[in-house]
C-alpha cells in the first residue's frame, strides 16, 4: 500500500510538473519545472537500493552497527545533490533571459 | 635531466601566469618575456637529451614535439618586439588586449604540441582556433574582419570536433587515452585505424591548415593586425595541421586513404594558391594564397611513406617559417608607411631603404626557391622524390604537372611581388616620400637572413634533421648532383618564372586589371559565408515555421502517437517485479511526498502567482524533509539552502515580470489543454514505468556503490560517502559541472552587465537602518554557518555545495540591505582557478591527475572543495545579482521619472 501511495504521489508531481510547462505564462512554465524537477530529484533517490536505516556516513563511532546492507546508498545523493545546484542555475537563467526578451520587445 | 609531464605541466601554469599579464599595462614585456623562457626551455632541453634518444631507429616524436614548441615561442620572441614597435602608437587598452590575445593564443598553441591526453589535445585545439578568432576578428570596427574571423573559427572549430571524434574512435579502438601510445598502438597492431576515424583526422588537418577545398578561410583572415598575420596565419596556427600529421605519421604512413588522399589534396592546394596568388592585388592576401600553397607542399611531403619526405617536409617547413613570416612583417613595413595594403599603390616603395630592401630581397629569394636559399634545399629534395616510383603512372603525372605548375607560379609570384614594389609605375600623386621604418625592418632581420644562412651551410640543418627523422644515411646533399635532370628543370622552372613575372610586370593590361572582383564570384569563400552566415539560419527558420505551421494541425495525430510510443515500454514491462528499492518501512518518506505532490495540484488549480511561488517553495521543504526520512542529510542541507535561494529568485522574477500587470492571463485553448494532459500524463506513466523495470541483465549498481562505500576511507580519507562521491572518485565530474556552472554565471554576468547595475536606492525597502544592522549579523553567521559545512563536509554531512549555497544567500543578504554590487563573477573565477589548482597539485607531489592524498591540513579533496564553495557561492550570487541590478535599474528610472 505505502508503495501504491508513493507511486500516485510521484506520478501527480510529475504530470502537473509537465502539464505546468506547457501554460503560456512564463511564471507557471517555471513553477512547472521546479515540480517536475523536484520529481526526478525523487525518482533518482529510489533508483538506489535497500531500505536505508542509517546516512551513508560510514565513521563508526557515529553509528556503530553501519553496514552496506542498512545504509542509504550514496551514489544517487551525489548526483541529485548537484543536480539541486544545476537546476537552480538553469532556473536562474530562464528567467534572466524571459526578463531580458521581455525588455526588448516592449 | 629530461622533461617530463609534470615539469611540463608547472610550465604550463607558469607561461599562463606570465601571459595573464599581458593584459595589464606590461603588455609586451610579459609577452616577449614569456616566449623567452618557452625558448628557452625548448632549447635546453633539446640538448640536455641523450643522443641515444633521439636517435634511436623508431621514432623519437618528442623531438618533433620539442621542434613546434621552439618554432612557436621562438618566432613568438620575434613577433612581440615587431609588434612592441609596431603597436606603439596605438591606445594603451588597446595595446594590452592585443597582446593579452596574442599572449593566450601562443600559450594554446604549445599546450597542444605539448598535450597527449587526447582530451587534452582536442581541447587545445579547439582553444587554438578560440584564440585566432579573438585575434583575426581584433578589429571590431571592421565587418570584414568579423566576417573573417567568424567564417575561419567555424571551418577549424569543426575541424576541432572532427579531431574529438576522431581520437574518441581511435582511442576506443586501440584502447588507450595518450596520444603517442595511441599512435604506437596503431603503428604496430596489423588492424587498420578505422576509415571513419582516419577520415575524420584528416578533415581536421585539412581544415587546420587551408587545405582544398578548405583553403578559402585563410585570405579572408588576412584583416587582423600584420604581427598577427604573420605569426597566425603563416607561421603557427595553420602548420598545427602539418604538425598533426606528422604526428600521426607512424601511425598512418601505410594507410592507403590518408597517404593518397593528404597527398593529392596537397599537391592540388600547391598548385592552386601558388596560381591565384598571381591574381590578387592585396598584398596580404597574395601572401595568404601562397601560403596555402606551400603548406599544400608540407602535407604532401609529410603524408608519404619514405622518410626522405619527411625530412624534406621538415626542411620546407622551416624555410617557410622563416621567409614567410619575414614577408607578412616587411608588408607590415610598407603599409605603416605607405598606409594601403593594395600593391599598386605602392610600387616604388622598396626604393627608400636599402636595409629593406635586402632584407625584403633575401626573403624573396627564399620564397622563389633560387639557389643558396634554404628553400632551395627544400624543393631539390622534394623533386628527388618526385623522380622516386610511383604506384601508377597517372599518379607521377598528377604529380609531376601540380608541381611544375606550382612552383613556377611562385617564382612567378615572388618575382612579380618583388618588381612591382620595386618599380616605378605611376608618378606618385603626394609629394611627401613615405619613411620605412628601419627599426621595424630591423626587428625581424634576423628570419630571412638565417634563410639564407641556413641555405650556404647545411650542416647545421643536417644534425637537425637527423634528430627530427633518424635516417641519416639517405640525407644527401642536394649539392650532390649539381647538373642532374631535376637541377637543369629547377633552374629552367627558375628562369621561365623570373621572364614570365618580368614580361607581366611591364604590361598596362594585366596591372589595371581589377582581377579580384571578376574572381569573386567563383570565390568559395563567398559561398561559404552566404551558406553558414545568411543560408543557413534562414532555411532552420523556415523549416522551424514549417514545422509549426505543420504540426499545430496535426497536433491530435502526433499526440496520440508519441502516447502510444511512451505507452509500449510499460506494456513491455507488465509482468511487474517485486517494487524496487521503494522503502517500505519509512512511512515519512512517502508522506511527506505525498504531502507534496497534494500541494502541487493546489498549485496547479489556484491563480494568484505570489502563493503559486510560495507554495513551490513549500514543497521544495517537504522534499527536503522526505529526503531526511530517506537517510540522506546532504541532500537536506543543499534542498533547504538552494530552495531559499530559488524562492528569491522567483519572486524577483515575478517583480520584474510584465505579466504581473496583465489583467487577464493567457490560457491554453480547450484543446491544447487536454493534449497537454495526455502529454504530461503519458510522459509521467513512461518515467514511473523505469522505476518498476526490472534491471538489466548484468548491470548492478551495488557494485558501484560498494566500491564507493568500501573505499572511501582508505582511498579517499573521507567517512561522508556522498561528499567523497562528489569531490573525489567522480571529481573530475564535478570539476566539469562547476566549470559550466561558473561558466553560466560568468556569460549571464557579460550579457547584462552593460545594461543594469546595482544603483544605491536610498529609500528601497530592504534598506532601512535596523535591516541592515539585522542583517549584518545573520550575514556573518551565515557565512560562518558556510564555513563550517565546508569544512567538516568530508566526515559530516556539508562540503562545498552545500557552504556554496550559504555564501550566496550572505553575499545576496549583503547586496540587498547595502545596495552595492558583490561582484559574484570573481568569487567564481577565483574558485575555478583554486579548483583546477587542486586538481594539478598532486603532480607536484609526483601523484597522478588529481590523485587524492592526505595532508596534515586535511585530504586533498579539500582545497577542491574550497574551489567548488567558492564557485557555488559566486554562481548562485552573481544570478541574484543580476536580478536584483535589474530591479534596482528599473526603480531608479521611476524615480527619476517622477
Amino acid at each position: 500500500m505505502p508503495n501504491f501511495i508513493l507511486m500516485l504521489a510521484l506520478f501527480l508531481l510529475l504530470s502537473i510538473g509537465l502539464r505546468m510547462i506547457f501554460e503560456p505564462a512564463f511564471l507557471k512554465k517555471i513553477i512547472g519545472l521546479g515540480l517536475f524537477g523536484h520529481a526526478i530529484n525523487l525518482s533518482l533517490l529510489l533508483s538506489g537500493w535497500t531500505k536505508p536505516q542509517y546516512p551513508s556516513i560510514g565513521r563508526a563511532a557515529f553509528l556503530g552497527n553501519l553496514s552496506f546492507e542498512n545504509s542509504s546508498d550514496p551514489l544517487p545523493q551525489a548526483l541529485i545533490l548537484t543536480a539541486i545546484v544545476i537546476g537552480f542555475a538553469l532556473t536562474g537563467f530562464l528567467i534572466l533571459f524571459h526578463l531580458m526578451s521581455e525588455r526588448e520587445n516592449s | 635531466m629530461s622533461l617530463d609531464a609534470s615539469n611540463l605541466q608547472i610550465l604550463c601554469l607558469i607561461l599562463l601566469f606570465i601571459h595573464a599579464l599581458n593584459f595589464t599595462r606590461l603588455s609586451s614585456i610579459s609577452f616577449i618575456a614569456a616566449s623567452a623562457l618557452a625558448f628557452g626551455v625548448g632549447i635546453f632541453f633539446q640538448n640536455g637529451l641523450a643522443p641515444s634518444h633521439w636517435a634511436l631507429a623508431e621514432m623519437s616524436w618528442s623531438n618533433l614535439r620539442q621542434f613546434f614548441f621552439l618554432l612557436v615561442s621562438g618566432l613568438g620572441i620575434i613577433i612581440g618586439i615587431y609588434s612592441h614597435i609596431y603597436m606603439g602608437n596605438y591606445q594603451r587598452e588597446e595595446r594590452s588586449r592585443f597582446f593579452g590575445y596574442l599572449g593566450l593564443f601562443q600559450w594554446t598553441c604549445l599546450l597542444l604540441v605539448i598535450s597527449n591526453h587526447i582530451y587534452l589535445f582536442a581541447t587545445a585545439w579547439e582553444l587554438t582556433s578560440i584564440t585566432s578568432f579573438l585575434l583575426i576578428g581584433f578589429d571590431r570596427q571592421s565587418p570584414k574582419a568579423q566576417r573573417g574571423a567568424i567564417q575561419a573559427f567555424l571551418v577549424t572549430g569543426l575541424g576541432g570536433i572532427c579531431l574529438l571524434g576522431s581520437l574518441v574512435l581511435l582511442s576506443q579502438q586501440f584502447q588507450t587515452y595518450f596520444v603517442d601510445e595511441l599512435i604506437l598502438r596503431i603503428a604496430t597492431q596489423p588492424m587498420q585505424a578505422s576509415v571513419l576515424a582516419t577520415a575524420l583526422l584528416m578533415l581536421a588537418a585539412l581544415t587546420k591548415s587551408a587545405q582544398f577545398p578548405f583553403h578559402f578561410w585563410l585570405p579572408d583572415a588576412m584583416h587582423a593586425p600584420t604581427p598577427v598575420s604573420a605569426y597566425l596565419h603563416s607561421a603557427t596556427l595553420v602548420k598545427l595541421g602539418i604538425f598533426l600529421v606528422a604526428l600521426f605519421w607512424p601511425g598512418f604512413q601505410h594507410n592507403i586513404l590518408w597517404h593518397v588522399g593528404l597527398s593529392g589534396l596537397g599537391l592540388i592546394t600547391f598548385a592552386w594558391g601558388a596560381g591565384f596568388s598571381i591574381l590578387q592585388t592585396d598584398m596580404k592576401a597574395s601572401l595568404a594564397h601562397t601560403t596555402y600553397s606551400q603548406l599544400g607542399l608540407m602535407m604532401m611531403l609529410f603524408s608519404l611513406t619514405s622518410d626522405k619526405a619527411r625530412a624534406a617536409g621538415f626542411v620546407v617547413l622551416l624555410a617557410h617559417a622563416l621567409y614567410k613570416s619575414s614577408l607578412f612583417l616587411s608588408v607590415g613595413v610598407i603599409s605603416k608607411a605607405t598606409k594601403s595594403l593594395d600593391l599598386r599603390k605602392c610600387s616604388g616603395i622598396l626604393r627608400h631603404s636599402k636595409v629593406f630592401l635586402l632584407l625584403f630581397a633575401m626573403a624573396i629569394l627564399s620564397l622563389i626557391a633560387s639557389p643558396g636559399s634554404l628553400g632551395f634545399v627544400g624543393k631539390e629534395w622534394v623533386m628527388s622524390i618526385l623522380s622516386g616510383p610511383f604506384a601508377s603512372s597517372s599518379a607521377k603525372y598528377f604529380s609531376w604537372a601540380c608541381f611544375v605548375t606550382g612552383a613556377y607560379s611562385t617564382v612567378l609570384f615572388g618575382v612579380l611581388f618583388f618588381l612591382r614594389l620595386y618599380q616605378k609605375h605611376t608618378p606618385s600623386t603626394t609629394n611627401e616620400t613615405p619613411k620605412l621604418s628601419t627599426s621595424l625592418a630591423l626587428s625581424f632581420g634576423i628570419l630571412p637572413l638565417l634563410g639564407i644562412l641556413f641555405g650556404c651551410f647545411l650542416e647545421p640543418i643536417f644534425q637537425w634533421l637527423d634528430r627530427l627523422s633518424p635516417t641519416a644515411e639517405k640525407i644527401e646533399s642536394p649539392f650532390a648532383h649539381l647538373l642532374s635532370g631535376n637541377f637543369v628543370l629547377s633552374i629552367l622552372i627558375l628562369l621561365a618564372g623570373s621572364w614570365s613575372a618580368y614580361k607581366l610586370s611591364t604590361d598596362k593590361k594585366y596591372l589595371s586589371a581589377g582581377w579580384e572582383s571578376k574572381l569573386n564570384r567563383f570565390s568559395l569563400s563567398n559561398i561559404f559565408q552566404n551558406f553558414s552566415l545568411e543560408r543557413l539560419p534562414t532555411h532552420l527558420e523556415a523549416i522551424i515555421y514549417w514545422f509549426e505551421a505543420k504540426t499545430s494541425k496535426m497536433a491530435p495525430q502526433i499526440v496520440f502517437l508519441f502516447f502510444i510510443l511512451l505507452m509500449m515500454p510499460l506494456v513491455a514491462s507488465l509482468q511487474l517485479p517485486p517494487v524496487l528499492g521503494l522503502p517500505i518501512s519509512s512511512l515519512g518518506f512517502v508522506a511527506s511526498v505525498s504531502a507534496a505532490s497534494l500541494l502541487a495540484l493546489i498549485i496547479y488549480f489556484i491563480s494568484h502567482s505570489m502563493t503559486q511561488i510560495f507554495l513551490l517553495g513549500a514543497v521544495g521543504y517537504l522534499v527536503a524533509f522526505s529526503y531526511a526520512s530517506f537517510g540522506a542529510p546532504d541532500l537536506v542541507l543543499t534542498q533547504i539552502i538552494i530552495e531559499t535561494a530559488s524562492l528569491v529568485l522567483l519572486v524577483f522574477a515575478w517583480l520584474l515580470s510584465n505579466e504581473r500587470k496583465k489583467h487577464r492571463t493567457e490560457k491554453l485553448s480547450k484543446l491544447s489543454s487536454i493534449y497537454s494532459w495526455l502529454f504530461s500524463v503519458g510522459a509521467s506513466i513512461f518515467l514511473i514505468g523505469f522505476l518498476f523495470l526490472p534491471p538489466l541483465e548484468g548491470v548492478s549498481q551495488k557494485l558501484s556503490s560498494l566500491y564507493f562505500f568500501e573505499n572511501s576511507e582508505a582511498l579517499a580519507f573521507g567517512t561522508n560517502i556522498v561528499n567523497v562521491i562528489i569531490v573525489d572518485f567522480r571529481g573530475l565530474d564535478t570539476l566539469g559541472e562547476i566549470s559550466v556552472l561558473a561558466l553560466a554565471a560568468l556569460g549571464a554576468q557579460a550579457l547584462f552587465r552593460r545594461r543594469f547595475r546595482v544603483h544605491h536606492i536610498a529609500s528601497h525597502p530592504f534598506s532601512s537602518d535596523w535591516t541592515r544592522r539585522l542583517a549584518k549579523i545573520f550575514s556573518l553567521a551565515l557565512l560562518l554557518f558556510g564555513v563550517f559545512y565546508l569544512s567538516r563536509g568530508h566526515h559530516a554531512p556539508g562540503g562545498g555545495f552545500i557552504g556554496g549555497g550559504l555564501g550566496s544567500l550572505t553575499l545576496a543578504m549583503w547586496m540587498m540591505s547595502y545596495g552595492r554590487p558583490i561582484y559574484g563573477s570573481i568569487w567564481a573565477i577565483v574558485g575555478l582557478v583554486i579548483a583546477y589548482a587542486s586538481a594539478l597539485l598532486p603532480q607536484i607531489f609526483g601523484l597522478q591527475f588529481f590523485e587524492s592524498f592526505s595532508s596534515p591540513i586535511g585530504p586533498s579533496s579539500l582545497f577542491f572543495d574550497i574551489g567548488v564553495f567558492a564557485v557555488v557561492t559566486g554562481s548562485v550570487a552573481s544570478l541574484l545579482e543580476i536580478l536584483y541590478a535589474i530591479w534596482t535599474d528599473q526603480k531608479g528610472r521611476r524615480s527619476q521619472n517622477a
